[in-house]
């Protein structure tokens, strides 16, 4: 049972987790819905949602409109959640406008900003620094290959090898160092299909938002779905036409796994992303680790699909 | 002038590119001790744990040695997306080492920590960010510099436009470089969390595999492919083919075939960026050597004076590949394409 730091009314808290927020994501450029709590479930381990995260992680022509982004403030405050503005790697020409919505977010209670480049962070705390960013997913480097899944429980890796796989380079003394130059007291991480070491949960002081279902994967500065009203070789252009195709169409791929055994991991493309749904076991070991590691106090929910499991 | 920024992956390779107009070298290294430690299974930089790379510090002071006696400078890359605080731990002394033994010129990096504890040990030597750190936005540049980096490495996925903008920003402050020949990246390499080992490229593997379109959460259910969809993955595959180099295949005439910005360096020239850059360490000596001979002569012809046309005609001319050329699949920057 996950109890949700903002709503009273949430199941009443428990050894297994205290304080965790629960987020919704809703990556593309609508205003908000008529009501928000229709929009999101119920609850998710017991936990109901508090939180929005607005905008696409991956393509900035998914950058909310100023009017938009009002919106999202207001309903929010009305329904008393927590507003995030979440803004992908940003182009030379996509930055100046995604810097001036984040100034409407500049003292609003609650807003934060997910920042996915080290240029948006560096920008945004000097321009508004009472406003929190948070490192986006993007920005953690850890393999996310579903391809090799199976590997890192191999006994034919060399330990060295599977143990620095299930590591990134953030405990290291630089990336500390920024952490602590930009005053980041929020890390986004995705939900690993590698068992990710203990440290790299608990031995660090910013707080941990770990993003379900979806694994991001990979993306591109070209989107895959958005050539297909395109004709060659217009196609597969960064910044080229946009019809929005992400918003009715994803691909699904099936990659086998290697080695030939018959079986295979998905993978979704959905614009320019490329995700991979953690299956249930990942997912279970990643709640399991809430009780004991509560600088883990978020979990953002995501449904790309119709299919998805029921939150 | 703009510099042009060469591959070496072996000594003897020095004196040939440094006498056919090589401004830079850059190369990778290996230690025993890394390979012993992790095998294959994490690469110490965006090449294979031996294809291309150095292997015995001696190399690189030999190579060192030759490149400073043929008048130029030499980049060591150390540009993993990223390395575990251990690792950080094994490779600071080795690249002490490096500076201080062999001599070289500066390293090219991807980890930002790992950036910043460079710059802290050791602050005489310069530190190139690399592509894989995916400068974007000026603001990128701004954090690049405000961190001590010497150089940044622009991402293969930008236009000429956006480079000019981006050597705006970067102007007195941080050189910048920009690829101009042999390899390109389908995804955005800095956000790429896939591995090329064990599996392939994830970019060559997905027109292979099977797909199918399905509708978004909210979208109305579609009977069958979006219109223009039957055709995409086959394009793609297309996309994919020349983005690496072509099946990284030659020319009769000895030209490599792949991502090239021949025609775009006349613009690319005026955007004031510092050198432009070959990929490509595995590649033979051979290749190298065309490689450099194909970007030294066009090269030389914008700073002569040429028009943008005539440049355009002339690498279309060098390339001998019209049909490639046109299929504009080959650009690194395709809106520059005349």
């Amino acid at each position: 049972m996950l109890p949700a730091r903002h709503v009273k009314a949430a199941i009443p808290r428990d050894a297994a987790a205290t304080g965790v927020e629960l987020g919704i994501s809703f990556p593309f450029p609508d205003g908000p819905p008529p009501c928000l709590a229709d929009a999101a479930p119920p609850a998710f381990h017991g936990a109901a949602p508090s939180r929005a995260y607005v905008g696409s992680e991956t393509c900035d022509r998914l950058l909310p409109s100023a009017r938009d982004l009002g919106k999202w403030v207001s309903a929010t405050a009305a329904a008393g959640w927590g507003m995030t503005l979440v803004l992908p790697p940003l182009p030379a020409e996509a930055q100046s406008h995604a810097l001036e919505r984040v100034a409407s977010l500049s003292g609003v209670p609650g807003a934060e900003v997910v920042a996915n480049d080290w240029g948006t962070v560096h920008l945004a705390r000097r321009r508004f620094p009472g406003l929190p960013v948070a490192l986006g997913r993007l920005t953690h480097k850890v393999l996310r290959d579903p391809r090799v899944a199976g590997y890192f429980d191999s006994p034919d890796a060399p330990p060295a090898a599977r143990a620095a796989l299930c590591r990134s380079g953030e405990l290291s003394p630089g990336f500390r160092t920024l952490m602590e130059r930009y005053g980041i007291r929020r890390r986004e991480v995705d939900p690993y299909l590698q068992p990710l070491a203990k440290e790299e949960w608990g031995g660090r002081p910013e707080r941990l938002t770990v993003h379900l279902p979806y694994l991001f994967v990979t993306m591109g500065r070209s989107c895959l779905p958005g050539a297909m009203h395109q004709e060659n070789p217009e196609r597969f252009l960064a910044g080229g036409p946009c019809r929005m195709e992400c918003r009715r169409h994803a691909i699904e791929f099936l990659l086998p796994d290697p080695g030939g055994n018959g079986g295979g991991k998905r993978l979704l493309a959905l614009g320019n992303g490329f995700y991979h749904a953690a299956p249930p076991p990942v997912v279970e070991r990643i709640l399991a680790l809430l009780p004991s590691h509560p600088q883990v106090d978020r979990i953002v929910l995501s449904r790309l699909l119709p299919g998805d499991a029921p939150w | 002038m703009v510099k042009i920024t060469v591959p070496v992956s072996h000594p003897d390779e020095v004196e040939m590119l440094a006498g056919n107009g090589a401004g830079e070298l850059y190369c990778g290294f290996v230690p025993p001790e890394w390979l012993a430690r992790y095998g294959g299974a994490f690469w110490l930089n965006r090449r294979g744990p031996v294809a291309g790379n150095l292997q015995r510090s001696e190399e690189v002071t030999l190579v060192a040695e030759r490149a400073r006696a043929g008048g130029i400078p030499l980049f060591v890359t150390f540009n993993a997306p990223y390395y575990t605080q251990e690792q950080q731990e094994f490779l600071l002394p080795v690249v002490g080492a490096l500076a201080a033994e062999a001599g070289i010129d500066g390293v090219i990096v991807s980890d930002l920590g790992f950036l910043v504890s460079l710059r802290e040990a050791y602050p005489g030597l310069p530190v190139h960010a690399s592509s894989v750190v995916a400068t974007l936005n000026p603001g990128m540049v701004e954090f690049l510099a405000s961190l001590g980096a010497a150089r940044v490495i622009f991402p293969r996925s930008l236009s000429v436009r956006d480079i000019a903008a981006l050597c705006g920003a970067a102007a007195g402050r941080i050189e910048t470089e920009a690829f101009v020949l042999n390899e390109g990246c389908v995804f955005e390499e800095g956000y790429c969390m896939t591995t090329h080992r064990t599996a392939g490229a994830l970019c060559v593997q997905l027109p292979e595999v099977p797909h199918r379109f399905v509708p978004v959460f909210g979208a109305p259910p579609a009977a069958g492919p979006p219109e223009g969809g039957r055709e995409l993955l086959g394009s793609f595959r297309d996309w994919v083919w020349f983005q690496n180099g072509c099946g990284n295949t030659m020319t009769a005439g000895g030209i490599p075939n792949g991502p090239c910005a021949l025609c775009a360096l006349f613009d690319l020239a005026r955007t004031g960026v510092t050198s432009v850059k070959i990929a490509g360490r595995s590649s033979s000596p051979f290749r190298k050597l065309a490689s450099l001979q194909l970007v030294r002569a066009v090269l030389d012809l914008v700073e002569r004076g040429a028009t943008r046309e005539e440049v355009a005609g002339k690498s279309r001319a060098l390339r001998n590949t019209p049909d490639f050329c046109d299929a504009r699949y080959m650009c690194y920057y395709r809106e520059a394409h005349p």
